[in-house]
C-alpha cells in the first residue's frame, strides 16, 4: 500500500468544527447584506463615477453661483445637492471623492494585510530572535502617534494617494502582526501541523497550506475594520490641509472647505461627513458579522 | 520581578529611540532645504549658507545623527524651524491644555460608555439593545472633526448654549470651553468602551460563580455588581491604558476644530512648514506616553490578577 501524501494525513487530522462553514453563516446575517450592498453600490460610483456624476466635479459652474455670488442650496434647479462657494456641483464631487475613500481605506488595508500577516506568521512560526527583532519593530510602530506620522510622512514625500496610503498601510500593519503571530504559534502548536511535520512537508509548504488560509479567517475581520479606520484618518488628513492638493475632490476636504461658511451654508460640511461615516458604518457592520460568524463556528 | 522591570525599562528606552530615529530619517530626507525654511524666502544665498553652518546642516547625515541623539539625551531636540525656539519646551507649554483636554475626553468616553456597556449586556438581544449598540456603533463611524462641527453648528450656534471653540482658562469660567469638545470626542469614542465591556459582562455571566451566586439566592442587582461588572472590568484597563496613550494623536484633530491651544493645534500650525524638530518633539512626548501606559496597564493587571505573574 502506499503511504498517504502529506495533505491526506493533513486533511484527515484537520476536523472540520460542525455546523455550516464561516463564509455561510457570514451571508446568512442580513446586516452582511446590508453593509454589503452599500459598499457595493459605493465601488459601482466609484468606478463608474464619470458616468455617473452629473456634472464636472470641478468645473466652477456659473450658474451655480446665486445673484450675489453665494452659493446655491441643495434641491436647486441643475444641482441636487447645492453647489459650493466656487459653483461646483456639490453630488458631482461627492461622487468622484468616493475614489479617494476607497483607494485609500482598502489599499491600505490590503498593505496592512499582506505585511501584516507576513510579519506575524514569520515571528509566530521562526521564534527566537527573528520573533523578538520583528515585535519590537511592532512596538516602534505602535507608539508612534498615528495623526502625526501620516501627516509628516504626506508633508515630506508629497501628499499623493500612493504615499499616503502606503504611510498609513505601513502602521496598520502592526497590529496585524500581532494578531496574525498569536494565531501563528496556536497552529504551530496544533496536531495536523505536526503531523505534517512528521510527514516531512517542508516549513514553506506548511505555511503556505495550513497557516495561511487559517490566519486569513481570522485577520479578515481586523483588515476589514481598518477600512473604516484609514477612510477616517485620510479624510481627517485632508481636513488638516494635509491631504491631495485641491481641486481634488475629497471629503475630508470639502468638510475643510465647508466649515469656512459654517453659519450661512451648513450643507456644505454635511454631506462629505455624511458620506463618510456612512461608508464607515457599512465596512464596520461587515467585519462584525464576519466576527459573528468566525465566532459561532467554534 | 526587579529583572523583569529593568527589562522592560531598557525596551521601553529602545522602542522610543527607534520611534525617534525613524522619524528623524524621515526628517532628515525632506526635499526642501530646512535652512532656507529657517532663513525665510526672502534671504539671500550667504545668509542661508549661514543658517545651515550654523545649524550644522551642511554636516554629513551620521554627524547630524550622532549630534542630534546627544541633544536628545540633553532633553533638547533641536530648534522649530517655524516659531524659532527651542522645539521641545514649546511643545511642553502646551501639554496642560492638551491634558486637560486629553482627560475630560476620555472621561465623556467612560461615563457614556460604561453605562451603555453594562445596560446592553443586561438587556442582551432586546429591542433597547439593539437601538443602543446600533447607536454606538454609528457614533465611532463618525469623523471625530465632523461631528464636533456638527456640534459647534447645533449647539454653539443654533442653540447659543456653549462657545464655538477656544480655551476658557483653567478658572471657574473655563469648564464650558471643555464640554463640547469632550462631549464631541465622548460621544465618538464611547463605542469602543461599550462594545468591550458588553462582551466582556456577558462572558462574565456566564460563569459558574455568577450562577452560584443566583442559586444562592442573591439578588440580580447584587449579582449584577458585586459578581459580574466587577470581574467584567478587566478588560477595560487595557482599552482605558492603549485609550489614553493615544488621546495624543486623536486630540490633534479635535484642538484643531475646537481652536484649543495645545499640542495638537500647535503641529497642525506648522504642516506648511515641515518643521521637524517641532514634529520630533512631540513623537517623544506621544512615545513616551505609549510606552509607559503599557507598562503601566501590565502593572495593574499584575496587582489585579493573582494569576499572571511575570519572571
Amino acid at each position: 500500500m502506499l503511504a498517504p501524501s502529506v495533505d491526506e494525513v493533513v486533511r484527515a487530522s484537520d476536523v472540520e468544527p460542525r455546523g455550516p462553514s464561516t463564509l455561510v453563516r457570514f451571508v446568512r446575517q442580513p446586516r452582511t447584506w446590508l453593509a454589503g450592498g452599500f459598499v457595493l453600490l459605493l465601488i459601482l460610483v466609484a468606478l463608474g463615477a464619470p458616468l455617473v456624476s452629473p456634472k464636472n466635479p470641478d468645473f466652477p459652474y456659473p450658474n451655480g453661483l446665486s445673484m450675489i455670488g453665494a452659493p446655491l442650496p441643495p434641491l436647486s434647479a441643475g444641482f441636487p445637492l447645492g453647489t459650493d462657494s466656487l459653483g461646483r456641483d456639490v453630488l458631482s464631487r461627492l461622487i468622484w471623492g468616493s475614489r479617494l475613500a476607497l483607494e485609500v481605506g482598502v489599499g491600505s488595508s490590503a498593505v496592512a494585510l499582506v505585511g501584516g500577516t507576513l510579519l506575524g506568521m514569520v515571528a509566530g512560526y521562526f521564534k527566537g530572535a527573528v520573533d523578538v527583532a520583528i515585535m519590537r519593530w511592532v512596538d516602534m510602530m505602535l507608539a508612534f502617534p498615528f495623526v502625526l506620522f501620516v501627516i509628516f510622512v504626506a508633508a515630506v514625500f508629497g501628499s499623493s494617494v500612493p504615499i499616503i496610503l502606503v504611510a498609513i498601510g505601513i502602521l496598520q500593519m502592526a497590529p496585524i502582526a500581532r494578531l496574525a503571530r498569536a494565531k501563528t504559534l496556536e497552529i504551530v502548536a496544533m496536531a495536523y501541523v505536526e503531523a505534517a511535520t512528521a510527514s516531512g512537508a517542508s516549513r514553506a509548504r506548511i505555511l503556505a497550506r495550513h497557516a495561511v488560509p487559517n490566519l486569513v479567517t481570522t485577520v479578515l475581520p481586523y483588515a476589514l475594520l481598518q477600512v473604516g479606520t484609514n477612510i477616517t484618518l485620510e479624510s481627517a488628513l485632508s481636513y488638516l490641509g494635509a491631504g491631495p492638493p485641491p481641486p481634488t475632490p475629497d471629503w475630508g476636504a470639502m468638510v475643510n472647505e465647508g466649515q469656512q461658511g459654517l453659519t450661512t451654508t451648513p450643507w456644505l460640511f454635511f454631506f462629505p461627513g455624511l458620506c463618510i461615516m456612512l461608508t464607515v458604518v457599512a465596512f464596520n457592520l461587515l467585519a462584525d458579522s464576519w466576527l459573528t460568524a468566525i465566532r459561532a463556528t467554534r | 520581578m526587579s529583572r523583569y522591570i529593568a527589562q522592560r525599562l531598557v525596551w521601553m528606552l529602545v522602542t522610543v529611540w527607534g520611534v525617534l530615529t525613524i522619524t528623524w530619517v524621515i526628517g532628515f530626507l525632506v526635499p526642501s532645504d530646512p535652512a532656507r525654511i529657517i532663513a525665510g524666502v526672502h534671504a539671500t544665498p550667504q545668509t542661508v549658507a549661514a543658517v545651515a553652518r550654523l545649524y550644522g546642516f551642511n554636516q554629513p547625515f551620521y554627524v547630524q545623527y550622532v549630534r542630534f541623539l546627544w541633544n536628545v539625551l540633553h532633553l533638547n531636540v533641536g530648534t522649530s524651524y517655524h516659531f524659532h525656539a527651542s522645539a521641545l519646551p514649546l511643545v511642553m507649554q502646551r501639554l496642560g491644555a492638551t491634558g486637560e483636554l486629553g482627560l475630560a475626553a476620555v472621561l465623556a468616553e467612560l461615563l457614556i460608555g460604561v453605562p451603555l456597556g453594562i445596560l446592553t449586556a443586561q438587556r442582551r438581544d432586546t429591542r433597547l439593545d439593539v437601538l443602543v449598540s446600533g447607536g454606538l456603533v454609528a457614533g465611532s463611524s463618525m469623523p471625530t472633526y465632523w461631528f464636533g462641527i456638527l456640534l459647534i453648528y447645533v449647539v454653539a450656534f443654533k442653540a447659543g448654549i456653549l462657545p464655538v471653540g477656544g480655551f476658557g482658562g483653567y478658572g471657574p469660567g473655563g469648564w464650558s470651553y471643555l464640554v463640547l469638545p469632550a462631549v464631541t470626542y465622548g460621544i465618538t469614542g464611547a463605542a469602543y468602551y461599550g462594545r468591550l465591556l458588553r462582551a466582556s459582562l456577558i462572558d462574565v455571566m456566564a460563569q459558574d460563580h455568577v450562577r452560584t451566586a443566583r442559586a444562592k439566592g442573591l439578588s440580580g442587582r447584587g449579582v449584577l455588581w458585586r459578581h459580574v461588572v466587577r470581574n467584567g472590568l478587566m478588560p477595560l484597563v487595557t482599552q482605558l491604558g492603549i485609550d489614553l496613550a493615544n488621546t495624543l494623536s486623536g486630540l490633534i484633530v479635535l484642538e484643531t476644530v475646537f481652536d484649543w491651544p495645545g499640542v495638537g493645534s500647535l503641529v497642525v500650525q506648522a504642516i506648511d512648514y515641515v518643521d521637524v524638530p517641532l514634529i520630533l518633539a512631540a513623537t517623544l512626548l506621544a512615545s513616551v506616553l505609549v510606552v509607559v501606559l503599557n507598562f503601566a496597564v501590565d502593572l495593574v493587571y499584575l496587582a489585579l490578577d493573582p494569576r499572571i505573574s511575570y519572571t
